[in-house]
Formats: C-alpha cells, sequence, structure tokens
C-alpha cells in the first residue's frame, strides 16, 4: 500500500465517487481495493451520499405535474389578460385625462388654459394731464388710495 | 445524467415544437423536467415550500420565454439559468428565508420512537442528520454544486456553465462541501474510524 491509512481517510474526504468504489489508477483507489478497513469506510461513505439523495429525492414536488401545468396555464392567461387589458387601457385613460382637461372648467368658468384679458386701466378725467403726456389712473386695493401715473 | 453540450434529439424536438406553439410539445417538456427544476429549486433555496413556489414561477417563465432558447447551451443549461433567477427574485420579495429549514426535514422525517422499528429510525435520523447538514452547514453555492456533482451526475464542466462559474471555483465548492457532508457521515458511525489516530 503506497499510502498509509491515516492518508488515505482525509483523501477519502474529498475524493470523487469513482474512486470511492475503488475505481481507477489513484493511489487512493488501489488503497481501498487493497484496505478493508478503508474500503469500509469509503463504502459507508457512498452510501451516507446515496441516502442524502434518496432524503432530498423525497422532498419533491407536493404539486404533481398537471396541477402545476394547470396553474401555470391560469398564471399566463392572467398575465396576457392583464398586459392586454393594460394595451387598452393606458390609451384609454389618456384620451379621457385630455377630455378631461378641455370639458373642465376653472372656478370663474374659464377653460383651463385660456387667455385672460384684464380690463384696461381707466382713465380719469378728473386728473388733467400735464402739456404733452398721458396721465392713467390705477386702482389700488385701498379704495381711498389711486395711483396716477403720468407718461 | 450529464447531458450532450448539443441538446439531444428528443429534448430538441420538444423545444422546437414547444416554440413553434405545440401545447402537447410543451406539456412533455415539463413533464420531463418538472422534478428536476424542483430538486434544483430546493438546492438553491433550501426550503421546500420555496422550491414549490420557484417550480411554479418557471413553468410560467418557461412558457413565456422558450422563444429565446436558440440552443447554444443544453437546454438544461438554460433551464437551470432560469430556475435560478426565479429563485433570486423569490428571496428578493423576501428579504430572508422565513421558514426554518428544520421543519423541512422534521417534515420530511418524522422521529418515531417505535421500537420494532428501531433500524429503520437510526436510518431515518442519521438521514435526517445528513439532510440537515446540506441544508443548514452548506454555503447555497456548496449545497447548489456538490447537488449537481455528487448527487445529481451532471459533470464539473456542465455544472461551471449552468452556475457561470470557473471550473476550478466548482471544484473548490464541490471538495468543501465532500469534506462537510462526508464528516458528518462518519460521525454517525464513529466505530468506522475508530483507531485511525488524530
Amino acid at each position: 500500500m503506497a499510502i498509509e491509512c491515516k492518508t488515505a481517510l482525509e483523501l477519502l474526504l474529498a475524493a470523487e465517487p469513482t474512486e470511492l468504489a475503488g475505481q481507477g489508477d489513484s493511489e487512493l483507489a488501489a488503497h481501498i481495493r487493497e484496505c478493508k478497513r478503508c474500503g469500509a469506510v469509503a463504502a459507508r461513505l457512498l452510501a451516507g451520499q446515496g441516502e442524502l439523495a434518496g432524503a432530498l429525492g423525497e422532498l419533491g414536488p407536493r404539486t404533481d405535474v398537471e396541477e402545476a401545468l394547470s396553474v401555470a396555464r391560469a398564471r399566463r392567461r392572467r398575465i396576457g389578460w392583464q398586459r392586454r387589458g393594460w394595451r387598452v387601457a393606458a390609451p384609454l385613460a389618456a384620451a379621457a385625462a385630455v377630455a378631461a382637461l378641455f370639458l373642465a372648467r376653472l372656478p370663474d368658468g374659464r377653460m383651463p388654459g385660456e387667455m385672460v384679458l384684464l380690463p384696461a386701466p381707466r382713465i380719469e378725467p378728473a386728473v388733467e394731464a400735464p402739456l404733452a403726456q398721458n396721465v392713467m389712473v390705477f386702482e389700488t386695493r385701498d379704495r381711498s388710495a389711486k395711483v396716477i401715473w403720468f407718461y | 445524467m450529464s447531458e450532450p453540450t448539443r441538446i439531444d434529439e428528443g429534448i430538441s424536438a420538444l423545444v422546437r415544437g414547444a416554440q413553434a406553439g405545440d401545447e402537447a410539445a410543451f406539456e412533455r417538456l415539463v413533464r420531463r423536467y418538472y422534478e428536476q427544476i424542483h430538486r434544483w429549486a430546493l438546492a438553491r433555496t433550501g426550503d421546500r415550500d420555496d422550491a414549490d413556489d420557484v417550480t411554479q414561477e418557471v413553468l410560467v417563465r418557461l412558457h413565456r420565454h422558450l422563444a429565446s432558447f436558440d440552443g447554444r447551451s443544453a437546454f438544461s443549461t438554460w433551464l437551470y439559468q432560469v430556475t435560478r433567477s426565479a429563485a433570486a427574485d423569490l428571496f428578493r420579495k423576501r428579504a430572508r428565508r422565513e421558514r426554518l429549514t428544520l421543519k423541512l426535514v422534521r417534515e420530511a422525517r418524522p422521529e418515531t420512537h417505535d421500537p420494532r422499528q428501531e433500524e429503520s429510525a437510526t436510518d431515518e435520523r442519521r438521514a435526517s442528520d445528513l439532510v440537515r447538514a446540506f441544508l443548514e452547514e452548506l454555503s447555497d453555492r456548496q449545497r447548489e454544486v456538490f447537488d449537481l456533482v455528487d448527487l445529481q451526475g451532471f459533470g464539473p464542466v456542465e455544472v461551471s456553465g449552468m452556475l457561470g462559474m470557473e471550473p476550478v471555483t466548482v471544484r473548490s465548492h464541490l471538495f468543501r462541501a465532500r469534506k462537510t457532508i462526508r464528516r458528518r457521515i462518519l460521525e454517525s458511525c464513529p466505530e468506522l474510524v475508530e483507531g485511525y489516530g488524530d
């Protein structure tokens, strides 16, 4: 035996499954074939991995494939409907928003965006403009105050 | 189980049919890969409930995205990527796995104290301990690699393609996972390693 059992044990922990089965030309495979004790360890490791694979296999899907397919079909239909729905709903929503914009009236009865024509300031006849000048009188919020502009 | 790089004719025909809208071909394809998808999802998520959810999501995505499969990689490689992506989305939706994997183990292997089934119970406990080690002690990557290579028989090179990982990295994860699992296996039979010395 080219390697000792202690070394073999370390190698067994990372060895390929084929080596654990004693197959191949590696020193470890040869050792496993010749050493009963290490052969038993290798066999236990292989069996343990088999048990693990079996236990995981038992944790398979709890939903039957037919049922899963039927659920998937239903979800696909729902997703498709939602997408088609959005394709129709998005332009409709945009059109509705534009229509609402045109149909809506501001509190003062104007359309949104409509220009406001403010009344022109009236000339106060009581104020006489100096020669070669014009005059404008502006009302203020304070009824007792007026702004007189000569220009 | 290792699939050649070119998809085999049977799968290829099913994929082409499903891509062309043949619902029967799609269903056959799903039946063929259903349990495999679930197993990948279980190894990826470490939780049976999550694996069920991911598997269901993969079926929907498979139908929606099958047209994008161009046959340059093995179908199983592509499908594995779809499964990983669905699992990643699930994790994004949930900040953290909510259900303990321990629950899964208990559910899968209920303990029994019937003395007439003592030997069987010992085997079950041992398997249960291994499942727990697999789910809780291995990192996500180690679990994926170990399951794909050692338990499901995919080749390391193929797995490196499936996981988008360098082959040397795959081997590194594989060795670490093997050591963890195999130490657990030997812990359950201390008589086997007696006399080896430290």
